[in-house]
């Protein structure tokens, strides 16, 4: 049952990370490898920073400096080439990624970061036992998606954002402010990566390698989701992240990623379309 | 001499995103001549035309070309049959010059193994470069040397459709399938493009043509097929279809779709 | 002070790139096969090789094979599982391809470290078998090995080349280009990209893994990471998408500049700096290509361009430039 637990776990940071990366898909319109470096670049900040004012003056200063560095990449990189086609933007943000990882060399060393942080002792809470720093954890995912939820279903701009998501030339015709549009996505989607690469961070560790790895997990779940709204991305990553520890009571944990490409790889064979699109099949296969 | 190779479309039914495209439709076309499927937009010219050539597959029904039956065979092994068709946007292969796209054509498939170019390195020498020079020919045979060496994006609409017309005829198929072959040309080429019609049914190939040019269409065809809601409500003579009630209905006073773009 | 035998290792590593980045040009660039998953092939090979040609005595007992064995033994098991991958994933299109190849590698990797008791896990493989290293001394063996790794870069591209200009390359391209007609000019696609698939696994296990597992000191399953296929992307992005000598240039200059960056000796107390400056540089270098010069170093255009010349009527007008999908669509908005 504590599985199940740490399936949610999972899936909630996997759920905040990959609904940054998706609302990148859906107006910026290409696939933002570097995505998991501004992850792992959240998280080492925030441990770097925390140890200087204090975890939670360290944690905010995190988040806004990553999403900050995210605008600007926006601004500076992206922009300039987006005329070029979706997979000039995607290598731009490969060539990104490289870069990100370079400084979080230069910047953090190889070491292995740990925050100096107590989850506290679990509790036995209903059939599941559950140490207070990880319900933390989940309040904080939901919060963060409920927040998300709204900034897009309940606000002006969040309006503006669905509206270029849906058809991004339709939008500019009817006067829609892609720059602003655009200049507010990538601060959330930095911001969610940040938050996602602290989360994980808190419940296990974060090195400077980690953005590699994080980057095929957000894919999957991206992937998984499919091309609609960003609950289909949400619940895929639900879905990932319980499945792949619920694995762990049948087999190895040492076949957790595997468990979750393979899922990936038989669901796209099955509904090439992902779990939750409502794209056509002939679209997505051949 | 062998019975004509005829098209037969066999109680074809096909539903599309929850409409009936097609309904029951029952059509022989000569394997020789050219013959014409006619209709107002939407009546299923297009969906019959997908499904005849491997785009689609009929939800019952049968497609027998000469003999054969090539219900729900794949695109390719439809255009091996020798039922080939041609595309509405004839953009083409677009890293490829307009004589790379008709010597494509010519070259044929057998060649196109990962083996081949190492094992039959001579022969696929020699095939390309005949494939090359037949290209050519047909160019000039054509009147259209002059368009060889140029990037299939930098032609004009009606050479376009020309060398669409003449890529697809050079993989010697024994039914073309033309679509739409006269949409957004000028009078001058759609006489043109009739001539070339013409002389490819002239040389035994048959020719099935859907097109919303009505005086094109019935001026060209012997036998004149009309779709309307995905049924076939006439077939017959350009003559006879002309004096049909239902057709007349159809195309009130015959000004629908007789324009010229 | 820069020592010879570092810039005879470095330009080895480059070759071995330049090998890798011109079967992904195959399949990617004139395939239109976006591949995610190449390191996780060329690992496959690396290991098949060492695992066939390593001692049935040594720590991590292989089958003891001769190194030619092993390569050409190499090259069909990652011909094999090429084949498995591509049978499922090539019936996916664009992104949906990306990410399931990029799934098949860490698969693929992840595999490697679990079944330690075949391929040593992360600790990896020590004894690597190399040809003719009894031959020659230490201090010899690198050039013999520089030497044998640009004879199979040359083999290579010889393979590649001749794949480019046969008629098997004029309907892959064709596949690549307009795939509905394709199919209806009576190609098999399906035959097309998954042959292309096998083929670059074929090569991936034949050279690309033998010769990688030459240069390195040990073989870890780390190596093979998505970090190394997006190097390899990156080179040949730089090089030319769908050019003969891009993934070439491309991968020799990346891994040159990114290699001799590291050749500059800074203090100890910018040992960071100093790790951080490959990646670094490979980044800013394919952001920066991108940005002023998409098409890359080289183009494909230009490659069939002079190509086209050996061919074309002396007589005819000048050929006007073709437009190639260089950077191609690989349908990120599926389309049709």
């Amino acid at each position: 049952m504590n599985n199940l637990l740490f399936g949610l776990l999972t899936g909630s940071m996997l759920a905040v990370a990959t609904s940054g990366f998706a609302l990148l898909r859906n107006t910026e319109r290409f696939l933002h490898i570097a995505h998991g470096q501004f992850m792992a670049l959240g998280a080492l900040l925030a441990v770097a920073l925390g140890e200087t004012f204090g975890l939670p003056v360290g944690i905010a200063l995190a988040v806004l400096i990553t999403s900050a560095v995210a605008v600007a990449c926006g601004k500076l990189l992206f922009d300039p080439v987006k005329h070029r086609g979706a997979n000039v933007l995607l290598f731009t943000s490969v060539g990104l990624a490289f870069v990100v990882y370079a400084a979080m060399i230069a910047l953090f060393g190889t070491d292995l970061r740990v925050f100096t942080v107590e989850l506290g002792a679990a509790r036995p809470i209903g059939p599941f036992d559950v140490a207070p720093g990880e319900i933390v954890i989940l309040l904080v995912a939901v919060v963060v998606i409920g927040g998300l939820w709204l900034l897009l279903g309940r606000t002006g701009i969040g309006r503006d954002i669905r509206a270029v998501a849906s058809n991004r030339e339709l939008a500019q015709i009817r006067g829609v402010a892609i720059n602003r549009v655009s200049m507010t996505v990538w601060a959330v989607a930095g911001a969610l990566a940040a938050i996602a690469g602290i989360m994980t961070a808190v419940l296990s560790s974060v090195s400077t390698e980690s953005g590699w790895g994080y980057i095929l997990l957000v894919l999957a779940a991206a992937v998984l989701g499919g091309t609609g709204n960003i609950l289909g991305v949400i619940a895929a990553a639900l879905v990932l992240g319980i499945v792949m520890d619920m694995s762990s009571l049948v087999i190895d944990t040492a076949y957790r990623p595997i468990v979750a490409f393979g899922i990936l790889i038989g669901v796209l064979l099955i509904r090439p379309q992902g779990l939750f699109s409502f794209q056509s099949r002939k679209e997505a296969a051949a | 001499m062998n019975p004509p190779r005829e098209l037969k479309v066999i109680d074809v039914n096909k539903t599309f995103g929850g409409v009936q495209a097609l309904r029951n439709v029952n059509m022989t076309i000569s394997g020789t001549g050219i013959t014409a499927l006619i209709g107002p937009n939407g009546a299923g010219k297009t969906t019959l035309f997908n499904v005849i050539s491997g785009f689609g597959t009929p939800y019952t029904g049968r497609i027998i070309f000469d003999g054969q039956d090539l219900t729900g065979l794949p695109v390719h092994k439809v255009a091996r049959a020798g039922l080939v068709r041609t595309f509405q946007t004839p953009v083409g292969i677009s890293s490829m010059t307009v004589v790379e796209n008709i010597a494509l054509a010519i070259a044929g498939s057998d060649l196109d193994y990962p083996w081949s170019p190492f094992l039959f390195w001579r022969k696929d020498r020699s095939r390309r470069k005949l494939a090359h020079d037949a290209a050519w020919t047909q160019l000039e045979q054509a009147d259209a040397a002059q368009l060889g060496n140029r990037a299939m994006s930098d032609l004009s609409p009606g050479d376009a459709k020309l060398v669409e017309i003449l890529r697809q005829l050079a993989l010697s198929p024994r039914m073309l399938l033309l679509d739409e072959p006269a949409a957004a040309m000028t009078v001058n080429q759609i006489d043109t493009l009739s001539g070339i019609i013409r002389d490819i049914a002239q040389r035994g190939v048959g020719v099935l043509v859907i097109d919303h040019n009505l005086s094109f269409v019935l001026e060209l065809a012997a036998q004149v097929h009309v779709l309307e809601s995905g049924a076939v409500i006439a077939s017959g003579t350009p003559a006879a279809i002309g004096n049909d009630a239902n057709v007349r209905r159809i195309y009130l006073g015959g000004d629908e779709g007789t324009h010229a773009a | 002070m820069i020592s010879i035998e570092f810039l005879v290792t470095i330009a080895t590593l480059a070759f071995v790139f330049a090998m890798a980045a011109q079967l992904l040009n195959l399949e990617a660039a004139w395939g239109g096969m976006w591949d995610l998953g190449i390191a996780g092939l060329i690992g496959v090979g690396a290991y098949s090789y060492v695992l066939l040609t390593s001692s049935p005595d040594a720590a991590v007992p292989g089958a003891g094979l001769s190194w030619p064995l092993g390569m050409l033994g190499a090259g069909l098991i990652t011909a094999a599982v090429a084949a498995l991958i591509g049978w499922p994933a090539l019936r996916l299109r664009g992104e949906y391809f990306l990410i399931t190849t990029f799934a098949f590698a860490e698969i693929l990797r992840q595999i490697i470290i679990i079944r330690r008791d075949i391929t040593g896990g992360t600790f990896g493989l020590t004894s690597i078998v190399k040809p003719f290293e009894s031959q020659f001394t230490i201090d010899g063996y690198p050039y013999v090995r520089l030497g044998l790794t640009v004879l199979l870069t040359v083999i290579v591209w010889m393979v590649c080349s001749r794949i480019a200009t046969s008629s098997y390359g004029a309907s892959l391209r064709a596949a690549r280009d307009n795939e509905p007609l394709a199919m209806a000019m009576g190609k098999r696609i399906n035959v097309l990209r998954l042959s292309t698939y096998a083929t670059v696994g074929l090569m991936c296990g034949l050279f690309v893994g033998p010769a990688y597992s030459w240069i390195l000191g040990a073989l870890v399953p780390s190596v093979f990471s998505s970090h190394l296929t997006f190097t390899l992307w990156a080179g040949l992005v730089i090089g030319g998408l769908g050019s003969r000598f891009g993934p070439i240039v491309g991968a020799l200059l990346l891994t040159g500049a990114s290699e001799l960056v590291r050749l500059v000796h800074v203090p100890d107390q910018f040992a960071d700096l100093h790790a951080a400056a490959h990646p670094a540089l490979v980044g800013v270098l394919l952001i920066a290509v991108l940005r002023w010069r998409p098409d890359g170093l080289l183009t494909e255009s230009g490659t069939f361009a002079r190509l086209r010349r050996r061919h074309s009527r002396p007589d005819t007008a000048r050929a006007t430039p073709v437009s190639t999908p260089t950077v191609p669509r690989i349908a990120h908005e599926p389309s049709a």
